[in-house]
């Protein structure tokens, strides 16, 4: 599975998930109200399996008044790695 | 969804009150931020009933230099020699993380000659840094003879180093675009003693320590962590790999030349703390193979690929890279805006940090005792938790 | 007790008639006779008693650190005179003058008296130690019963120190060292009663003059090695030296016991752990090794003759430093055991060994089935 079809797949998964550019590994943007449940369907949905939160950590944008929260999910079934800030 | 969070003074309250004037009751105890199984300052509160662990909460912190805050004000090749005093025993690997997401932000070319350099000097220094934690997990298990031991054949690469980089203990030697110095001329000759000396010495570790009859009564069966277990936690090294995860960086990320050597990745069967033990010894033999191949072929070439004074310049994004240090996953989150060479903000993934929260599912239910060797099975470097 | 000279007559053959006085004697002499010589001699033995610490802890430290060294692959103290020999006794002034910080909350008066109990118990039973067949300072009939008792009041020490420094690692520690030390002594007894049933006297002298046709680890048709090995495993758990130094515990307990203790106090718990490995080891000797009976093979006189050249304290000391020397071997190389499987190694192990070989032992002597029996 590459990368375009992992984006592809997260976005028909969660309703409102897009893909986040400028990043140099798959990433997707998730709206807030929306991350418990992405979380749990990119864990439990055997094609994707992300098992393992690798590292959370948050980008502050002052300027817009918002800051994210980057999540690095990694499947240790499928070995692929999936950025996602939301 | 609703989020607990608990303060540190609501978790030490005892559980319970004694019901009946002869009934024991819980108590807590600091093991550290000043004890000698810390390693260094790291805080555990242990609630015990007699010697039996219920919980442990570590607190970490006590070395906390606000690194990542720090690193937002400087260049890359500024921040390269913040990274060697995280995990000071893997200096050569956390440089190589940083190096390497500024090399996919910036797209800097490096070439065969730099990256043979970087992976023999990591897997020098993986040996280096296993054979300390031997000597280490001796020492906190009561036989303080190995302990030397460990020291003696750390100090011998440590000499490999020394000539090369100048410094034994913070090596700051990759560098984005390639690494800092050429390697001494002794240096082939030197490693390729220094590894037919290392051969039988990790025998004579597995005769001094391995066979104990007390050594295995601590560590078989202590402290199982299951695979799924680890995976929740984000373990990842010898810890995960321990639990029969085969899951290590140097197969899955292709970096480096490991694609060109033959190595096997370690893996244990049960999850407790002899294999934890064992993964560590038998990855110093596979270490050992990787020098072994790569050190008689290593290529021509320029060993700096990048001019020193032009401004490494990284286009808008965020980035991340991640590398196998000897404990684990060591991952480095840059997000650049563009406009300066300075990151926007960083953000270290330290393997040590996720490690040592596996000592909450471990612990309860053992002895104070076996604290001690779950701790010294985790390998942890605490500057490397705090950050 | 009338048997000193008989020992004597017996240990130089009836070639020599020496007469020759005891110390033991000496001292029945002088305590009888006029006020002044009893004052006198008490002087005199409580110099020698202090002097004899002082080398035993001195030099038995610096055995320790350089056996300690050469197993480790370095060299030890080198700096302070020859070899460093005089390293201990610079760290020696080092504590006395320290500070001695007792903790705010500690039990004053029992803080203060733990140190002295735990370095009590090993001096008194110096005192019954059969060193040579003319030193030794009082041979007690009851000998084997006396080193047991005394033995066991150690442990006060331990218990008092660790429960008088308000501390939770030393309590911990202090917890620990009650229940090994209790538990251990029962199987060094076990031990220690093998012998006494062989030599048919709780003297110690006694027990060594018994030895004079061969020494009971051997004679004893294997009884006598299973009793020994029990006596050094459980007597070695007893001083808390490792593999069983769980009361202290560097890297569980920080120190254990003494965490709290400083510059001459902690000096006390420190000289009574050596003192107490050299009484241990001259235990050994005496019961199972021969004391100071030289080594003899049956009918091999010229050997024997040569044997008996060598002076009889040079043998006990040989022995002793001999089980001195394995005791610093245990601890350089081996790891430390948890509690639960110290008391599984006790109570599941050694007490049922110790309880079937003194029944093995008790039908030897019953039937004289042991070697070279008294005529």
């Amino acid at each position: 599975m590459d990368s375009e079809e992992l984006l592809d797949i997260v976005e028909r998964i969660e309703s409102g998930a897009t893909k986040r550019e400028k990043s140099d590994r798959p990433a997707v943007h998730v709206p807030v109200d929306r991350l418990l449940s992405a979380m749990r369907r990119l864990r439990n949905y055997q094609w994707l399996s992300f098992d393992m939160l690798v590292t959370h950590t948050a980008i502050d944008w002052p300027d817009d008044n918002r800051f994210e929260l980057v999540y690095l999910l990694y499947s240790t079934v499928h070995g692929h790695l999936l950025e996602r800030p939301q | 969804m609703t989020v607990t969070i608990r303060t540190l003074n609501e978790l030490l309250q005892p559980s319970h009150l004694p019901a009946h004037p002869l009934a024991t009751q819980e108590y807590f105890v600091n093991m550290g931020p000043q004890h000698p199984i810390s390693h260094g300052s790291l805080r555990l509160v242990l609630r015990l009933d007699g010697e039996t662990v219920k919980e442990v909460i570590p607190v970490p912190g006590f070395v906390h230099r606000g690194v990542e805050k720090m690193c937002e004000s400087l260049t890359p090749r500024q921040i390269v020699p913040y990274t060697d005093r995280l995990d000071y025993l893997s200096a050569f690997m956390n440089n190589w993380a940083i190096t390497r997401v500024v090399e996919t932000a910036a797209g800097i070319e490096s070439n065969e000659r730099i990256e043979t350099i970087r992976t023999l000097m990591s897997e020098l220094q993986r040996i280096q840094s296993h054979a300390l934690w031997w000597g280490v997990t001796g020492m906190d298990l009561g036989a303080f003879t190995a302990f030397l031991y460990g020291f003696r054949e750390r100090e011998v690469i440590s000499e490999i180093f020394e000539e090369t980089v100048g410094a034994r203990l913070t090596m700051n030697y990759i560098q984005p675009g390639g690494v800092m110095y050429d390697i001494h001329p002794n240096f082939v000759k030197r490693v390729k003693d220094v590894m037919a000396y290392m051969k039988p010495i990790i025998d004579e570790y597995d005769t001094l320590l391995s066979g104990n009859v007390i050594l295995q009564e601590r560590c078989r069966n202590i402290g199982i962590l299951s695979p799924e277990k680890a995976i929740a936690l984000g373990c990842t090294g010898p810890v995960l790999r321990a639990s029969g995860v085969p899951y290590d960086l140097r197969k899955m990320e292709n970096y480096g030349v490991y694609n060109k050597v033959d190595f096997n990745v370690v893996v244990g069967a049960v999850g407790d703390c002899w294999d934890r033990y064992y993964v560590r010894m038998q990855e110093m033999r596979e270490s050992i193979r990787i020098v072994e191949q790569l050190i008689d072929s290593i290529p021509e070439g320029p060993t700096m690929t990048l001019r020193y004074n032009l401004p490494i310049e990284m286009p808008e994004g965020t980035y991340y890279s991640q590398v196998e240090t000897a404990r684990g996953v060591f991952g480095a989150f840059l997000v650049a805006e563009g406009k300066s060479e300075k990151p926007y903000p960083l953000h270290f993934r330290s393997p040590n940090y996720n490690n040592l929260w596996s000592v909450t599912a471990l612990a309860p239910g053992w002895r104070v005792a076996d604290i001690i060797a779950i701790l010294s099975s985790l390998d942890l470097v605490i500057p490397d938790i705090d950050r | 007790m009338n048997s000193a000279p008989h020992i004597i007559q017996i240990a130089l053959g009836a070639a020599s008639s020496w007469q020759v006085k005891t110390v033991s004697e000496r001292a029945a002499d002088a305590l009888s006779s006029n006020i002044w010589e009893s004052i006198a001699y008490m002087a005199v033995a409580l110099a020698a008693v202090g002097l004899l610490i002082t080398f035993l802890g001195l030099s038995l430290i610096y055995v320790e650190r350089k056996l300690a060294a050469h197993f480790q692959c370095r060299l030890g103290p080198m700096r302070v005179g020859p070899h460093g020999i005089f390293q201990t006794l610079a760290d020696t002034i080092k504590l006395l003058v320290k500070e001695d910080i007792i903790p705010q909350e500690a039990d004053k008066p029992m803080h203060l008296l733990a140190p002295f109990l735990c370095l009590a118990v090993p001096v008194l039973i110096l005192g019954v130690v059969p060193y040579s067949p003319m030193t030794q300072i009082a041979d007690v009939n009851i000998g084997v019963l006396f080193v047991t008792a005394v033995g066991g009041f150690g442990v006060m020490g331990i218990l008092l120190g660790g429960w008088s420094s308000n501390n939770k690692w030393s309590m911990l520690g202090a917890m620990r060292a009650g229940a090994q030390i209790i538990s251990y002594e029962v199987s060094a007894t076990l031990a220690l009663l093998v012998v006494v049933l062989f030599a048919g006297t709780m003297s110690l002298a006694g027990i060594v003059e018994s030895q004079q046709q061969g020494w009971w680890i051997w004679r004893a048709h294997g009884v006598g090695i299973v009793a020994f090995i029990v006596y050094v495993i459980a007597s070695t758990a007893e001083i808390n030296r490792t593999p069983f130094d769980i009361p202290e515990g560097e890297s569980e307990l920080t120190a254990g016991f003494h965490t709290e203790y400083s510059g001459l106090r902690f000096s006390f718990f420190f000289l009574a752990e050596f003192i107490n490995m050299f009484v241990v080891a001259a235990l050994t000797s005496t019961l199972f090794l021969g004391g100071w009976m030289p080594f003899h093979i049956g009918e091999w006189e010229a050997f024997n003759g040569v044997m008996d050249l060598v002076p009889p304290g040079v043998w006990f000391v040989g022995k002793s430093s001999f089980i001195i020397f394995v005791i610093m071997w245990f601890r350089w190389t081996f790891p430390r055991l948890r509690v639960d499987q110290l008391m599984h190694l006790e109570w599941k192990v050694l007490l049922p060994i110790g309880l079937i070989n003194l029944l093995a032992a008790a039908l030897l002597v019953l039937r004289h089935l042991y070697f070279f029996p008294a005529a």
